[in-house]
């Protein structure tokens, strides 16, 4: 199935490196940070 | 008849996953394990009190409008994945607002065809252009930090999920809510009403996860197909198409959430899902 | 199906009215937990600090916080206005203790908004951080303690723009 979808295979292996190179250049803390401290401005208190 | 009477149970156990802290709703504190470092793949506030993941849209801005990066390879990635993977099944089967809407739609009332108003669906790709790409990149104060346009100003799922059930529960929450509490709730409740009348109007003019996800509906693996011996070009499929697309013609289309109707509509079987749960499908 | 809307939307209305009209909190007294922190400059702070004048504002915020940052000006005019009246005002930059980096960031930040009031690290081993910073609803978070280092009243959610009138009544009242 790999094979017959080279162009989806292409994207998937893209979309894999993107998430190691964005967890090596530490991206993963700001996403956990922001997402374990309620977001005031999300809920309306600004 | 043509209705996939078990979607809604997917929907569900999606919705209940994705929001599993359930203690959260009773003490009106949000999870804060480790867990949410992961976005899910639906739009879900991770200021919801039950939310064991991130939400991709949220998470998007907070890495571009951070003063460190400028662009997000791990969230993009993320959705790529899953757009690849799946594209807009996700909407379909996946994410709770999207339920939402549905059940709302559900509740009897005259029901208004969205079709003439297809112009209305480009506007979320300039939502997911301008709130949650461009105006966190630009709009930065002295540090270089950017708000979250489009969490901040226009998400009613922030609304619904997290404000909601936070101000029931805490007294703290509920005095501090204010004038843009009182916005977003316009804007929740437009959504509400709107969705009565049409179906699922907030994925199909509004949402930039819904954006995304569309580009990826011509590349991701699961994907559908038009077998052109059977077709007989009937439009039974574009009939039951609540997305307005023309299956047969366009079975791919990025306004196509994959809810299945048009499979189950077709009366020579010509649409195939590349993926199936029963053995393997044409590809 | 309608009824729950129905309440929903009802619900909703009723939200939006308590918004609006403030509803004071009982003025409830308990005191400040023990502070385990340093100041940007290495000092070790304590409690005792709050001896020293009549009300200190609390204001807890954090690095990746947007509207913690923008508010930062507006706190450093009020903590200029309170000087001369013995009410104090501090920062804890409660992501600061994260790492070296996390707590360069918040120097930056300071810096940049041209903030002089004293901000707090918290040590992230003690109790002040797992527990007490722990419990913080969302940020920012701004508390008033007296001189005794009692918090007076519930702590305030959000910027403090527009809850001016709730600040200051609460100062009125423990300065009095």
């Amino acid at each position: 199935m790999l094979r017959k979808n080279r162009r989806s295979t292409f994207i998937l292996l893209i979309a894999a490196s993107m998430i190691a190179a964005g967890v090596f250049r530490g991206e993963v803390q700001t996403v956990l940070a922001k997402a374990v401290n309620l977001c005031l401005e999300c809920v309306g208190i600004g | 008849m043509a209705e996939n009477k078990n979607r809604w149970k997917i929907q569900a156990a999606a919705t209940l996953l994705t929001n599993a802290h359930l203690t959260g709703f009773f003490t009106g504190r949000i999870y804060r394990g480790k867990f949410k470092a992961v976005c899910v793949p639906g739009l879900n506030c991770y200021s919801c009190p039950g939310a064991v993941g991130s939400c991709p849209i949220g998470s998007l801005q907070a890495v571009i409008g951070s003063s460190k990066f400028k662009f997000s390879y791990y969230i993009v990635g993320i959705l790529i994945l899953f757009g690849v993977l799946l594209g807009r099944l996700v909407c379909g089967f996946l994410c709770p607002f999207g339920w939402f809407q549905e059940l709302l739609h559900k509740i009897p009332s005259k029901k208004l065809s969205t079709q003439r108003l297809h112009a209305l669906t480009w506007l979320k790709y300039g939502i997911l252009l301008v709130f949650v790409i461009v105006l966190p990149l630009v709009v930065v104060d002295e540090v270089g930090m950017g708000d979250p346009w489009f969490c901040k100003w226009l998400c009613p799922a922030g609304v619904l999920e997290g404000a909601l059930p936070l101000a029931l529960v805490d007294e703290g929450i509920r005095s501090a809510l204010g004038w843009l509490f009182t916005w977003k709730s316009c804007l929740l409740i437009g959504v509400i009403t709107l969705s009565v009348f049409f179906y699922r109007p907030f994925c199909k003019w509004l949402c930039p996860l819904g954006a995304f996800y569309a580009l990826f509906n011509k590349v991701s693996f699961y994907r559908y197909s038009v077998d052109h011996d059977r077709c007989s070009q009937c439009g039974a499929c574009s009939k039951v198409c609540k997305m307005d697309v023309a299956v047969y013609r366009t079975p791919n289309h990025t306004e196509c959430i994959r809810c299945g109707d048009c499979i189950r509509a077709c009366p020579h079987e010509a649409i195939r899902k590349s993926i199936t749960l029963k053995g393997e499908g044409s590809l | 199906m309608k009824k729950l809307v129905g309440l929903l939307l009802v619900g909703l209305c009723i939200l939006s009215l308590t918004a609006c009209g403030s509803n004071e909190i009982e003025m409830t007294k308990e005191p400040f937990p023990e502070f385990a922190a340093t100041d940007f400059d290495g000092n070790a702070l304590t409690n005792d600090m709050f001896g020293d004048y009549d009300a200190t504002i609390v204001n807890l915020w954090s690095n990746g916080c947007g509207s913690c940052i923008d508010e930062m000006p507006d706190l450093e005019d009020y903590y200029q206005d309170f000087k001369g009246k013995k009410i104090n005002l501090i920062g804890i930059a409660i992501s600061a203790g994260d790492s070296d980096e996390e707590k360069k960031r918040a120097a930056e930040i300071l810096e940049g908004k041209g903030v002089t009031y004293t901000n707090l690290i918290p040590d992230t081993e003690s109790s002040f951080y797992k527990d007490f910073i722990g419990s913080v609803t969302g940020y920012p978070t701004t508390y008033i303690v007296d001189k005794d280092g009692n918090m007076i009243g519930a702590p305030l959610l959000g910027v403090i723009a527009g809850q001016e009138e709730k600040l200051m009544k609460r100062i009125d009242k423990i300065v009095k």
